[in-house]
């Protein structure tokens, strides 16, 4: 490559970079500024704009100490990591049914499992929360977590990759007598460990980040999750802005470190999933 | 495959019990501020549990009040449920609808009280109330938490709103003080003049750091709708169903102008959020603000320098104060009414109504409280002296909002217009579609009608 | 198919708690909502009533409703293109080896970390029309200070711009992996048949590139018409119903007019526009046969 042309892809780059990275940035040095020192420094511009002159953890000391932000964080896990437990458990199984049986009703079947992710939780939030209203599940865990379990998108993703794993496979275990149930968990699912990573990353982030469910479905602090919590804060404590900066980068450190983490299968598994066909 | 529907069958038992089990833990970690499970277990240990919804920024003030009741009631503990308003307004509508005892005491808005008993949410208090006591409050509040002849909300407090300065403000631009003589009460016209030379850039880079004015509400009907009033507009049709020719009417349009002005002709006014004023009041940003007594309090406490005199006037016209009240409503749905009508009773009659003016300051609606304030010397000093001043402002001039069964449609659309008109919107345009969206809505309320 | 054929009750037992899942909350409560938008809620009684259509024809003549329909389709007509065009720049620029690649791909994950309603919490505080950074900037350039989300000028726009700020990165993903897959000797095969850029791009990338960007495009849609935090959180519909988007007026219609019913029908009309649209993504991007 051309080095004049290379200087160019790096100009591009940093310049994206800048895009990405300024309002997380300013939102972390923000949050290590005392309240009074926020908008100090916006106007006019001045390298004290993105530096922190006094540093501070107070910001996060308070949202812990104060606002109740323990119980919350602890919530939205605890919501994430169960849904993603189940999500993976029994879409998987779903999805080891369309790719490796000849059923009645199977393409008819897997034809609603395609209609349901492509209507998204907001378009059924309404009547979803009637439904809830009847059996009860408004304020409560239940409500939080068993509606986001079944995910159509997460048994497309697994069925994509199934369907790529030898039959002679399932046929060989077949014959020595090894029932359906062991041949799933004993030799398919060992076998799709990067599809179950980013099944699991997916539906942890969808869960971490949803926030018209929780609003519509729960009302109690006790059930209160983190995107909730920090839109609320806006209005109860509009002038908190470096608890607001605090909460956010809270807020978007978690998914990122997993994302970090977990970015080799996650690419593996979206690959799967857009480039195949259904 | 037996071995497979009974694993099924397990996950299915253990999905519950672990969404089960979080229920259970969750609940111990904090008993204090949790709210009952819904569905309700009346008794905890062999307490009453209460829960009250609540809007945030009063929460504190309110827990003090609910300490004050459970020493006298050991048998019953208040839970508090506390939202942001708007959130909590949305909360009331979800929760209601479920029809499940989910809380037991709410606030109401009084003139929510309406709507909020044609939606069949409140319980009647009649039973819990006698005539003694209802005829302790104010008239103006009884009303405003009746409905067609039944007595559906217990009246908290009223409120009335001043006009706060800061001195500090006006000493560094060299203006006179306003007086606090309702006698000597300011006009809005001169009111703009002040705030014109009270707005002001301070560091020199090209944006206004010092604004003049603000209301404290902004964009709220409840401070909004005075400056129609001071000009005898009607607001909505009196049975409350016609929005048309009133909403939009010339005066309010007027009334709406002058607010338009202060924030685009101007300038005298930030564009901020309701939630941010009182912090841009106290932190010297704003120098005059509307607010309500509420904030003597924390003013006083956080050494703000300030003052205050009577809600201005607009010029040859008449003076129009804002004035609500606010009210505790029993769910109908509550499996805990006795417990729960007693906290109301504690926290809207005598000694609890005492202890509420003195936490939060709101101008009482009990009369014995305002017979206090009006005689008691404690209130010639400033800063209680305010108080005097809205105690004079409830009795003569403020004019409480509107009736209608469809309030809460119509001030959420008259919000919005005053939102478009603070952000530039023509006055006119705005109203005439919040007039026009408020008769269609209101329209499925025509069963009503007499 | 190379399935096997077994007893028969086995595939069904494997399916029955997801598709219960699917079934019970994802396909029941369209139903529900279709039937609830046939209802019209009735006070003093708490009785609601049927009143067939009359929720829609309500609605076809409500101006308010119309506006809504009008800012959801300008803003879809907008946002769609943008948000799968630059994730198709950006998923060529990734795919273009470089000192360094690894880093900046990574880079381009964060914003996924970001959801919707917090990345409308941060911009708004950075777009401040009274002491905002972005506007401390503007002027420190000799610029004008902007409203933003406070004029019906602007405020589609910004979130527009929020949303693809946080979108852009997470479609390129997808795109990216497609790219990946193109075996490099079609580019090799291209080359020798005297291809230039263009024409590698029109012939090779592009037709490989279809399946992802049917799924992207199609998800993307998806999203983008049921879009509410941001008008719930920023702007509450407003300046001007500017920002009032089907989602918001049907949230609103539940929540505050306390009618359920008009809120359903939205909810309803809303499915149909998309599924209307969806397909003829599907007639205009599948791969000919």
């Amino acid at each position: 490559m051309k080095s004049t042309s290379k200087w160019l892809l790096y100009t591009i780059h940093l310049v994206l970079l800048v895009i990405v990275f300024f309002p997380l940035i300013f939102a972390l040095v923000s949050s290590f500024r005392p309240v009074d020192d926020i908008f100090r420094y916006v106007s006019p511009i001045s390298w004290r704009t993105f530096i922190p002159t006094d540093f501070t953890w107070e910001a996060y000391t308070n949202l812990f100490a104060l606002r109740g932000y323990g119980p919350i964080v602890v919530n939205t896990f605890f919501i994430a990591l169960t849904t993603v437990l189940f999500s993976v458990i029994f879409n998987s199984m779903a999805a080891f049914a369309f790719a490796k049986f000849t059923f009645k009703g199977s393409e008819i079947l897997f034809g609603l499992v395609i209609f349901s992710f492509m209507i998204p939780f907001e378009v059924i939030s309404i009547p979803l929360y009637s439904l809830m209203n009847g059996i009860g599940w408004i304020d409560s865990y239940y409500g939080l977590i068993i509606p986001g379990i079944a995910n159509g998108l997460v048994i497309f993703l697994y069925r994509q990759f199934f369907m790529d794993l030898p039959m002679s496979l399932i046929e060989a275990a077949r014959l020595e007598g090894a029932s359906w149930w062991k041949i799933y968990l004993g030799i398919i699912m060992p076998l799709c460990k990067p599809v179950t990573i980013s099944a699991a990353l997916l539906t942890f982030i969808f869960q971490w980040e949803s926030f018209m469910w929780p609003l519509i479905v729960t009302r109690s602090e006790k059930y209160r999750v983190i995107q909730v919590a920090i839109s609320m804060f806006t209005t109860e404590h509009a002038t908190a802005w470096n608890e607001m900066f605090a909460a956010t980068i809270i807020a978007v450190i978690v998914p990122v470190i997993l994302i970090l983490l977990f970015q080799r299968y996650f690419v593996q598994g979206v690959a799967n999933s857009g480039s195949k066909e259904g | 495959m037996r071995k497979l529907s009974l694993l099924l069958v397990s996950l299915m038992m253990l999905m519950s019990i672990v969404a089960g089990c979080a229920k259970g833990s969750n609940q111990a970690e904090k008993p204090a501020s949790g709210a009952a499970e819904n569905g309700g277990k009346a008794n905890s240990g062999n307490k009453t549990e209460v829960d009250f919804m609540v809007v945030s920024t009063w929460a504190d003030d309110l827990q003090a009040l609910a300490t004050k009741f459970e020493e006298q009631n050991p048998n019953i503990k208040i839970n508090f449920v506390s939202l942001p308003f708007r959130q909590m307004l949305e909360g009331i509508e979800v929760q209601m609808n479920s029809k499940k005892p989910s809380f037991d005491v709410f606030m109401v808005d009084g003139p929510l009280v309406s709507n909020y008993t044609v939606k069949g949410f409140l319980e009647p208090l009649d039973s819990y109330f006698s005539n003694d006591e209802k005829a302790k409050w104010v008239d103006a509040s009884l009303q405003a938490g009746s409905y067609d002849g039944k007595f559906m909300a217990a009246p908290m407090n009223t409120s009335t709103d001043v006009l706060y300065y800061n001195k500090d403000i006006f000493a560094e631009k060299g203006i006179d003080l306003p007086a606090q003589d309702p006698d000597k009460r300011m006009t809005w016209e001169d009111t703009v003049e002040l705030a014109k030379k009270l707005t002001f850039d301070q560091n020199g880079d090209g944006q206004t750091d010092i604004f003049g004015f603000t209301f404290r509400q902004v964009g709220r009907p409840y401070q909004l709708l005075p400056l129609a009033n001071s000009l005898d507009a009607e607001v909505i049709s009196k049975d409350g169903f016609t929005a048309q020719g009133f909403t939009n009417s010339d005066k309010m349009v007027q009334a709406a102008k002058f607010y338009y002005d202060t924030f685009n002709t101007w300038k005298i006014s930030p564009k901020i959020t309701p939630d941010e004023t009182v912090e841009y009041f106290a932190t010297g940003k704003t120098a005059m603000m509307i607010g309500s007594t509420a904030y003597i309090k924390m003013f006083t406490e956080r050494g703000v320098p300030f003052g205050a005199a009577p809600f201005p006037y607009f010029n040859g016209n008449k003076a129009a104060t804002p004035t609500g009240s606010f009210h505790l409503g029993l769910s109908s749905f509550s499996d805990k009414k006795e417990a729960a009508a007693e906290f109301i009773k504690f926290a809207t009659t005598g000694e609890g109504a005492k202890f509420w003016f003195e936490q939060r300051n709101e101008l009482p609606a009990s009369k014995e409280v305002l017979h206090f304030i009006t005689t008691d010397p404690k209130f010639e000093e400033f800063p209680s002296s305010v108080f005097r001043l809205a105690a004079f402002e409830a009795q003569n001039t403020a004019v409480p909002r509107p009736v209608s069964p469809g309030y809460l449609e119509w001030e959420s659309l008259l919000t919005k217009a005053y939102e478009d008109i603070k952000a530039g919107s023509d006055p006119k345009k705005a109203l005439d579609q919040a007039a026009e969206q408020s008769d269609r809505l209101l329209k499925k309320y025509d069963s009503l009608k007499k | 198919m190379q399935a096997m054929r077994e007893k028969t009750y086995v595939p069904y037992l494997f399916l029955f708690p997801a598709l219960f899942g699917i079934i019970v909350f994802k396909l029941l409560p369209i139903f529900q909502g279709l039937n609830e938008s046939l209802y019209s809620p009735t006070f003093l009684q708490g009785e609601k009533i049927f009143v067939a259509l009359d929720n829609y024809v309500t609605l076809l003549k409500d101006p308010v409703f119309w506006n809504s329909v009008k800012v959801t389709l300008l803003m879809n007509v907008v946002i769609n293109p943008l948000q799968i065009g630059l994730a198709l720049l950006l998923a060529l620029l990734l795919n273009i080896q470089l000192k360094g690649i690894g880093f900046f791909r990574s880079i381009h994950f964060i914003p996924i970390a970001v959801s919707q309603p917090i990345a409308c919490v941060l911009w708004a505080l950075l777009l401040n029309q009274e002491q905002g950074i972005v506007n401390s900037i503007l002027v420190a350039l000799g610029l004008p200070a902007q409203p933003f989300l406070g004029s019906s000028e602007q405020a589609l726009w910004v979130i527009i711009a929020i949303s693809t700020w946080r979108g852009v990165g997470y479609w390129s993903v997808f795109l990216l992996a497609g790219l990946q897959e193109i075996p490099g000797s079609l580019y090799e095969a291209a080359a020798i048949d005297g291809a230039g850029r263009w024409e590698r791009f029109k012939n090779v990338t592009f037709p490989m590139l279809k399946r992802p960007l049917i799924f992207v495009t199609v998800t993307d849609t998806v999203i983008n018409f049921l879009m509410f935090s941001p008008m719930y959180i920023l702007t509450k519909g407003g300046p001007e119903n500017s920002t009032n988007v089907l989602m918001n007026e049907s949230f609103n219609s539940a929540f505050q007019y306390s009618d359920l019913g008009r809120a359903s029908a939205i909810v309803m009309m809303l499915l149909v526009l998309i599924l209307i649209i969806i397909a003829a993504q599907f007639k205009l991007l599948k791969p000919k046969h």
